[in-house]
Formats: C-alpha cells, sequence, structure tokens
C-alpha cells in the first residue's frame, strides 16, 4: 500500500480505523512481523497531532526496526539481554518521523542485533516471508520487509550494515535503500558495527523510499559522522529526467558462481530494459569483491565485540543476580546473547586481541581501502552500478540456520557497499519460483538521487512491484 | 655538583587531570560541577551509555588540551584520534573508556624543575585526552561491604592525562615536578585541583636497572612523595636480599602508607585498542594558533620577568609565582 493511498484513507476513515486495520493485519497475516506494537500510544499520539499537521508523512502508519531508540516503547534489538528495556529517548530518525506526522505502532522482528541474513537469529523467533511461509524473509530487518510486503504497514525502517535493508527488500519483494554512510544520523541506532551500518527506509514502491528517506536524512549533530549534506530526492523523481544518456557498470564479480539462472536472466533483463530506456551499458571488474567478505565480518565483528560490552546487566535490560558482579555480569550474559551474537563477540575479540590485530583487524583495514578503491576507478566511467541482490531468492527456514558461513557467504553482493560507504538501493526485478528477486542499483557517494531516479524508472516500466505476495 | 643517584632510581608519572573548569563533559552536555549532588543527577543516555546514544567531542575540551600541550613544550599533533580501550568494569557504562592511543593531542615535551642538583629537565611522553569513569561507591568499607552503588555524575567529566619519560631520580624530583604541574595548570585555568578526585596520580619506579612496578591510586602530592619513598625501599630491601622485583601493579593503601601487589605482567590486560568509529579524526591545526595567543604567561617566564622588570630577586620571584594568587595581587 502506498503512502498517497494511506493518507486518502487517513482522510476518508480517519486515524483509528487505519491503525485497526493495520492491527488486524497484523493479526491475520501471522508472520511475526513485530516484537512489540503499541497502537494504543500509537492512537493517543496521532490524535494530539490532529490538527497541526502539515507533515509529509502525516497520519502514515510506520514500523520501526527494533534496534532504533524509540522513547517509551520497549527496544529488544531482538534480544533477550535487552527485554523490558525502555529507551528514555527517541532515536533521531523517530524524531524526524514524528515531526513529519508518521504515526510508529511498533518495533520490528530482526535477527539478533541484526546479526544475520534470515531473521532467525531473533530471540522472539523467526519471520515468515508473505510470499511463501516456509521461507526466510531475508534479514536482519525482516520483520520490516515482511511488514511492508505482507501490507501491514506502508513503510518501515531498517538499517544496513552488510545488506541488512537490502536482503529482506528483495527476498520480500519490496524496495530498501542503504544510503549513503553518513547520510542518515546514527543517533539513537544501536550500535552493531558502526563503521558500516545506516538506517534505511522500506516501502512498496521507490517513490516511497525517496520520501521516506527525505524525511528522516540530513546532518544531525549528535551523530559526529554525520554529513552536512541535505536530500530532496523527491524531486529528483518528479522531474522529467529520465535515465538517457546514463552509463551503467556491470561488475562481473557480482555473478559469482552460487548466483542462480533465473537471478541472472533476470537481471540482464533489467540491464537491458535500462539500455531501451536510452541508458549504456559496459561490464566492468572490481578485482578486490573477492576479499570483501571477509574484511566485512572481521570489522563487523570486531566492532561489535566491543559494541556489545555495554550489556552486563547493571543499568538495563536482563539480568541474572546471582553472587558478585563478575558472575551475574558473565552469567547475564551467558543466558542473554544467542550463539550467533556470543560467535561473533568471540572472534571480533580474537580480531582485535594483541598479536592477532594487525593479521586481522588493521589487516581487513586494508582490504577496506581497496575495496573502496574498486568504486572510486568504477564510479570514474560509470553514473551508477548494476546487479543481483542477493544471489538467489529467499531460502527455506533452517536450511541455512545451522552453516554460518553458508549465511555469510549470501552476503557478497551487499557487503562491499557498505565496506564503501556508497548508497545501494535493492527493487523488484523478477521472480523465480513466485519468489521476488531483487535488483542493486549501486551510486556513489550522496548519488542517491542517481540510483533513486533510475530505479523510478525502470519501476514504471515494469510490473514487477505490482505483483502481490500469495502466502497473505 | 651533579646528583649521583646511587641507587638509580628511576621514576615516570602518568597523571590524570580532570579538566573541570570546562562546563560541560567531554562528550555531552552534562554539567561538570557534580561536586556534593545527589548521585545519578548529572546524567543523559550518551554518558550513561544507553544503548544508540553517540558521543560529540566537547570542542573546548580539545582548545583546552592543547593549552597545556602547549605550555608542557610538547608538539601538537595536526591530526589527533580517539580509540576505545576495553575492560570490564561496572564504573564504566559502554564496557570500553573513549581516550587517546595513537595520535594523542600532545606529544613530547619537557619541563624543567628544579631537581636535585639544580635545573632538571623532565620530558614528557605525551597528554592525551579521555572520559573519567563513574565513582563506586561502597557500603562501609571496601572490603567490608555487602553491595556497591555506581555514580555516574563523574562519567565523562574530562580528563588529561600527561605521561612523563622516567626523567625523575628521587621522590623529591617527583614531588617537586607535581607542584611545577600543578603550578602551571593553576596559570592556564583549566583545572581546580584543589576538588576532591581532580587529580590522580599512577607512578612507574624502578631501581638499579631492575623490573618496574607501577604504584597506582596515588591521590595526592603529598601521597606521591610518601608511596615512592615506601616503594624505593621496598624494592631496595628485596634486592638487598638477593631477591629480584616482579614486574607488577602495585596499589598504594593511603591510610597505611604502603604500596600492596594487585597484579603481576601475565595477569596484565589486553586493551584491544581500536580507533573509536563514533569519532571522526580531528583536525586540530588551524586550533592550535588560536590557542597559542590566548596562552596566559606562565609561571617560568612570570618569573623572569618580575626579575628583570622589577628587580626582584630570583629567590623572591619564585615564592611570588608559585602562586596564582600572589602574582596577581604583585601584578
Amino acid at each position: 500500500m502506498s503512502i498517497d493511498r494511506v493518507r486518502e484513507l487517513v482522510d476518508s476513515v480517519g486515524i483509528e480505523e487505519v491503525l485497526h486495520r493495520c492491527s488486524e493485519r497484523i493479526e491475520e497475516n501471522k508472520l511475526n512481523t513485530f516484537i512489540t506494537t503499541d497502537f494504543e500510544g500509537a492512537l493517543t499520539r496521532a490524535r494530539k497531532r490532529d490538527g497541526n499537521g502539515g507533515g509529509r508523512l502525516q497520519g502514515v502508519p510506520v514500523g520501526v526496526k527494533d534496534n532504533i531508540s524509540t522513547r517509551g516503547i520497549q527496544t529488544t534489538c531482538g534480544s533477550r539481554i535487552l527485554t523490558g528495556y525502555v529507551p528514555p529517548y527517541d532515536a533521531c530518525v523517530v524524531e524526524r518521523l514524528k515531526a513529519e506526522g508518521a504515526v510508529i505502532i511498533g518495533k520490528t522482528n530482526m535477527d539478533e542485533f541484526a546479526m544475520g541474513t534470515s531473521t532467525e537469529t531473533s530471540y522472539y523467533g523467526s519471520v515468515r516471508n508473505p510470499w511463501g511461509r516456509e521461507r526466510v524473509p531475508g534479514g536482519s530487518s525482516g520483520g520490516s520487509s515482511a511488514a511492508v510486503a505482507g501490507g501491514e504497514v506502508p513503510i518501515a525502517l531498517g538499517s544496513d550494515t552488510g545488506g541488512s535493508v537490502r536482503c529482506p527488500a528483495s527476498f520480500c519483494g519490496v524496495v530498501g535503500l542503504k544510503p549513503t554512510y553518513g547520510g542518515v544520523s546514527r543517533y539513537g541506532l544501536i550500535s552493531y558495527a558502526n563503521s558500516l551500518e545506516q538506517i534505511g527506509p522500506i516501502a512498496t514502491s521507490v517513490g516511497d523510499v525517496a520520501l521516506l528517506f527525505d524525511a528522516i536524512g540530513g546532518y544531525d549533530r549528535r551523530d559526529s559522522t554525520s554529513a552536512e549534506h541535505e536530500f530532496d530526492t523527491s524531486s529528483a523523481l518528479d522531474s522529467d529526467v529520465g535515465v538517457e544518456g546514463m552509463r551503467i557498470g556491470v561488475p562481473d564479480e557480482y555473478f559469482g558462481e552460487g548466483t542462480s539462472g533465473a537471478v541472472r536472466d533476470s537481471v540482464w533483463n533489467a540491464i537491458h530494459t535500462f539500455e531501451d530506456l536510452g541508458a549504456t551499458y559496459e561490464i566492468v571488474s572490481m578485482p578486490h569483491t573477492r576479499y570483501a567478505l571477509a574484511a566485512y565480518y572481521v570489522i563487523a565483528m570486531s566492532e561489535a565485540s566491543s559494541n556489545l560490552a555495554r550489556f552486563d546487566g547493571l543499568r538495563y535490560g536482563y539480568r541474572v543476580e546471582e553472587g558478585d558482579w563478575h558472575t551475574s555480569f558473565s552469567r547475564t550474559r551467558r543466558e542473554g546473547f544467542g550463539e550467533e551474537v556470543k560467535r561473533r563477540i568471540l572472534l571480533g575479540t580474537y580480531a582485535l586481541s594483541a598479536g592477532y590485530h594487525d593479521k586481522y583487524y588493521l589487516k581487513a583495514l586494508k582490504v577496506r581501502t581497496l575495496v573502496k578503491r574498486d568504486f572510486e576507478t568504477a564510479f570514474k566511467s560509470c553514473d551508477l552500478l548494476l546487479a543481483p541482490t542477493m544471489p538467489y531468492p529467499a531460502f527455506k527456514l533452517g536450511e541455512k540456520i545451522d552453516d554460518p558461513l553458508s549465511l555469510y557467504l549470501s552476503d557478497v553482493n551487499t557487503v562491499p557497499i557498505n565496506l564503501a560507504g556508497v548508497p545501494a538501493i535493492s527493487l523488484p526485478c523478477g521472480f523465480e519460483d513466485d519468489l521476488p528477486i531483487g535488483l542493486q542499483l549501486i551510486g556513489n557517494f550522496f548519488c542517491e538521487p542517481t540510483i533513486l531516479r533510475a530505479a523510478h524508472c525502470f519501476e514504471q516500466s515494469t510490473d514487477f512491484h505490482k505483483r502481490k505476495p500469495g502466502d497473505v | 655538583m651533579a646528583y649521583e643517584n646511587r641507587d638509580r632510581v628511576k621514576i615516570g608519572l602518568e597523571i590524570h587531570v580532570q579538566l573541570n573548569r570546562l562546563k560541560t563533559k567531554i562528550f555531552c552536555g552534562c554539567t561538570t560541577n557534580y561536586h556534593g549532588d545527589p548521585p545519578n543527577t548529572h546524567v543523559c543516555p550518551v554518558c550513561l551509555g544507553l544503548p544508540g546514544a553517540l558521543p560529540v567531542v566537547n570542542r573546548r575540551a580539545v582548545e583546552y588540551a592543547i593549552r597545556v600541550g602547549l605550555a608542557l613544550n610538547c608538539g601538537i599533533n595536526e591530526h589527533t584520534q580517539f580509540y576505545r580501550k576495553n575492560y570490564y568494569y561496572p564504573d564504566l557504562p559502554r564496557g570500553f573508556q573513549i581516550t587517546q592511543y595513537d595520535y594523542p593531542i600532545a606529544q613530547q615535551g619537557h619541563v624543567t624543575i628544579e631537581g636535585e642538583d639544580g635545573e632538571h629537565m623532565v620530558r614528557i611522553n605525551r597528554a592525551h585526552m579521555e572520559e573519567d569513569p563513574g565513582r563506586l561507591v561502597h557500603e562501609g568499607t571496601i572490603d567490608r561491604s555487602k553491595y556497591t552503588l555506581v555514580d555516574y555524575n563523574r562519567s565523562g567529566i574530562p580528563l588529561l592525562e600527561i605521561v612523563t619519560e622516567p626523567d625523575l631520580r628521587s621522590p623529591k624530583e617527583a614531588r617537586r615536578f607535581l607542584d611545577k604541574l600543578r603550578n602551571i595548570l593553576e596559570y592556564l585555568g583549566v583545572s581546580d585541583l584543589d576538588l576532591e578526585g581532580s587529580v590522580r596520580v599512577d607512578a612507574n619506579v624502578s631501581i638499579m636497572d631492575g623490573n618496574r612496578t607501577e604504584v597506582k591510586n596515588i591521590s595526592s602530592y603529598k601521597g606521591a612523595e610518601k608511596a615512592l619513598l615506601y616503594e624505593i625501599v621496598r624494592q631496595k630491601n628485596l634486592i638487598r636480599r638477593g631477591k629480584t622485583v616482579t614486574q607488577e601493579t602495585r596499589h598504594f593503601d593511603e591510610a597505611r602508607e604502603i604500596t600492596v601487589s594487585i597484579r603481576t605482567k601475565e595477569e596484565a590486560h589486553d586493551y584491544r585498542y581500536f580507533p573509536e568509529p563514533d569519532l571522526v579524526p580531528l583536525r586540530v591545526r588551524d586550533w592550535v594558533a588560536k590557542v597559542k595567543e590566548e596562552l596566559p604567561e606562565l609561571p617560568d617566564a612570570r618569573k623572569e620577568r618580575f626579575m628583570t622588570e622589577y628587580g626582584v630577586k630570583a629567590e623572591h620571584a619564585k615564592t611570588l609565582t608559585g602562586q596564582l594568587k600572589l602574582a596577581q595581587k604583585k601584578q
């Protein structure tokens, strides 16, 4: 459902009825998309704003990923260790959503601390994919994507550390944007890997993603890594400029061995669609792509091992009260964190330890520089890059969860973008066995208007986004 | 006559100074004026380390640090960076301390003191910025209390850690150095050293080129001299009895005026330092010129001036400039 349609509904049937329908939809769907819902609070907040609204998202219900701080609403990161934690403050993006009149109806399910590609590591249970209930929705923003795809909310926020917005957008057949690093304030986003992640919008159309992005993006002095840049991507879509003359780079390395035939075909069809629209393409090489995955996991886990040190049960969340402080905090962490989180804390601690620091962490940083250079080189001759988001459509629940390495490998086309810090969008471009396939458009730093405009043109000339999921 | 230093005493100091003349904490807007207030009343999501809250560097704190660096004749790094020092302690709300490691704000300076044999130069290795942790409050005494409370009012108070080279040759020289430092800090107006907890000293001590020990928890200048005297005698006695000094960290028990072992080298922490990803490196070159301009006249310069301008005797000039209030009166 589009933002425009929901705003019409709010005007015709009223906010209470719209919220009621959201709530009903969530109950009927039973996808386990939300960890916490707060319809009562949502209604109170919406009523308070009645009359003084002029916001671009006036009355629009929104789902917020559960690693984004919301004042007065429990924020768990999908982890047991944060059960009962109710933040006393709003994240920057939440403030901005509220200022635009959006109504936060709840917090969406996710992989624990955003560590996963399938939303199966959540302490609060797996999320189901509306295109096939036995399939994963992708991750880690699986709750947000499935909620949007399942018609529960028109828009939602996710976060993308190594593909966590684009992967579930791809698997759920919706549109998701990973902004330029520094484009959206991270103030209030509970860190998994600070140097890689960004909060990103998820919606059913490119236009809605642009609108949501404009609402949340831009400089915030509380985040030192926030760029002094204001975005107006919506007007980039309104203009008559298409993709005529746009130079598209197709990185060879993004069509690796594991890529399914249907994904390959759909993405090539997309390339030809862009050609028909007046763009040109060339095959480009990004030789360091093969090292990106390893570097990504070393950096992400290293940062995570430090970021997650604060969860000791002393000040908030889950606590085992037993023995002295050492005993209490180690038992709290043993019981409070799940397997995958512990694995990453251990590996990250190892990578930063004396004697291993240079071998792993420092080396990963060097690889990161090389990966970044690949992009710099590519953008000298291209306006944007085009590739599959994921090598395959949504896999089955339980299919990969016991094989972490195979799960990590599925991020191969998404993590280089986070290492470089550039923006990328995923949008539907085909189907394999009735499961959506995602197309990834990658732009240069702060070139969100370019990739959104290209995505918009593609959407206008294809029907993939019109198809509705069968299992809800 | 040159000082003999028969026992080859080598002392290096690490001095933590609260930059408590700043109005706000180093990474958030909470007040630094917490003394005497109820616990946990000057806190916010940032200094409580709440999930998702991010630090922002207090520009004035950086200027104060540059001020001290210049006064200690240090070079100021054009690019300075914050790091995470990872360790668990209940007074540390994030599970790591934001501090500096490579590229500290100031490096390689020196301070001249009146040493055992006249003027003596003490080299400064570095001065770096960091945040103060919270404060643990024990019910009764530390070894007998049933529980411990944490007060985060102090969490995030701007600290400057000043590290000297092991150039001090006696407890007396250490004391003189600390007095001189106090004098300089007073002139700079960056810190009120009379406030409780405003200065904390760790001392590295070795004799006869043996292993060094690190003595922690020295909270006063007088304490520093006492701790060092004790520690040197302890090391001497060990060597006299044919034993070797263990490289270890020792705690100064102020009440009993002795040092006690708290951990050996084998138990040393691995702090897993890495650059703080939430703070971008600071380019401070343009600030340095500005801070230099605003730098007040320092004790040594004022002493010289009193002597040449007013014909004051060296001894008197020293007394007069030894305390800021007296020096201002004379002015």
